[in-house]
């Protein structure tokens, strides 16, 4: 009996981690609301929109989030966390790929996705990085 | 079902649904062994992980489960960097390893409790994809990364 409380703790502090992941993942999403420009090569004054996509080699989900805003021509601007590390502290990037749609001009953050890219998704970002807008 | 990358000879790189299958058999496994009473159990998990790392795919019984039976009926996931995985499995190995000695010295709770956080960490990765060990992998290597760009040479 004793054995088996100690297996069901076991289940629960595996679904406590799983609760405070999971809470932990959506905190650093939501948590970019702002990048500086400047940190990605851009002059200060810079205008208009960019994607930007934080990913890692073999991250088969950044290739296709890259292949989408590519074919829809977006200025996009594709940052390798495992070289700039320095950058991946500096927003605390845990998991790619990340994308985020990013005004220029004050750094805010529009919209950011993460995992697999979804139809409906591709066609947010693109909607709000077309130079229309 | 055609794979992208073949399991046994792409080695740079994993199905990363192989290492949760992988999570899944010891962290189970190794609950079972506890609720049995069966330290002998750890010791075969401990052998079973360490022949993998060193003789390869080919002889770690839960990824011929993924890659011979599992992959071919679901698909292929998505690819990743297999050194972090792996670098997890070492860890495994340390303390499953450690749990079987202690069984054989006689400190019964020790094994149980190095053996129960193998367990643990296990189950948590298989369930939700958090590898703790994956994860000190990507710390270190960022660690390393920016000494690098620190000190550049």
């Amino acid at each position: 009996m004793d054995r088996v409380g100690i297996v069901v703790g076991v289940l629960v502090v595996v679904a406590i981690g799983w609760m405070l992941y999971k809470r932990s993942r959506v905190a650093v999403a939501a948590g970019i609301d702002r990048v500086n420009p400047a940190d990605f090569g851009f002059e200060p004054g810079a205008e208009g929109r960019t994607a930007l996509l934080f990913s890692s080699p073999y991250c088969r989900a950044c290739a296709h989030w890259r292949e989408a805003l590519e074919q829809s021509g977006v200025a996009l601007l594709t940052v390798d966390v495992s070289v700039r590390g320095d950058l991946a502290n500096r927003y605390k990037i845990r998991s790619t790929p990340l994308v985020l749609a990013v005004a220029l001009h004050n750094g805010v953050v529009l919209a950011h996705y993460t995992d697999e890219p979804k139809p409906e998704e591709v066609e947010h970002m693109v909607s709000l990085l077309s130079p229309a807008l | 079902m055609k794979r992208t990358v073949d399991p046994y000879n792409d080695l740079t790189v994993i199905d990363d649904r192989a290492p949760r299958t992988n999570q899944a058999f010891i962290g189970s496994l190794a609950l079972v062994a506890y609720l049995a009473d069966w330290p002998w159990l750890v010791g075969i998990l401990a052998l079973q992980l360490a022949v993998g790392l060193t003789l390869g795919r080919r002889f770690c019984l839960p990824c011929l489960l993924y890659f011979e039976f599992l992959q071919p009926r679901i698909g292929e996931g998505r690819i990743e960097d297999s050194r972090p995985p792996r670098f997890a499995n070492m860890i495994g190995v340390a303390f499953l390893g450690a749990s079987t000695l202690a069984f054989i010295v006689g400190l019964s709770t020790v094994g149980w409790i190095l053996a129960l956080i193998v367990s643990a960490l296990a189950l948590l990765a298989a369930s939700t994809g958090l590898c703790v060990g994956c994860e000190a992998y990507l710390w270190i290597a960022r660690v390393r990364g920016l000494t690098v760009d620190r000190h550049p040479a």
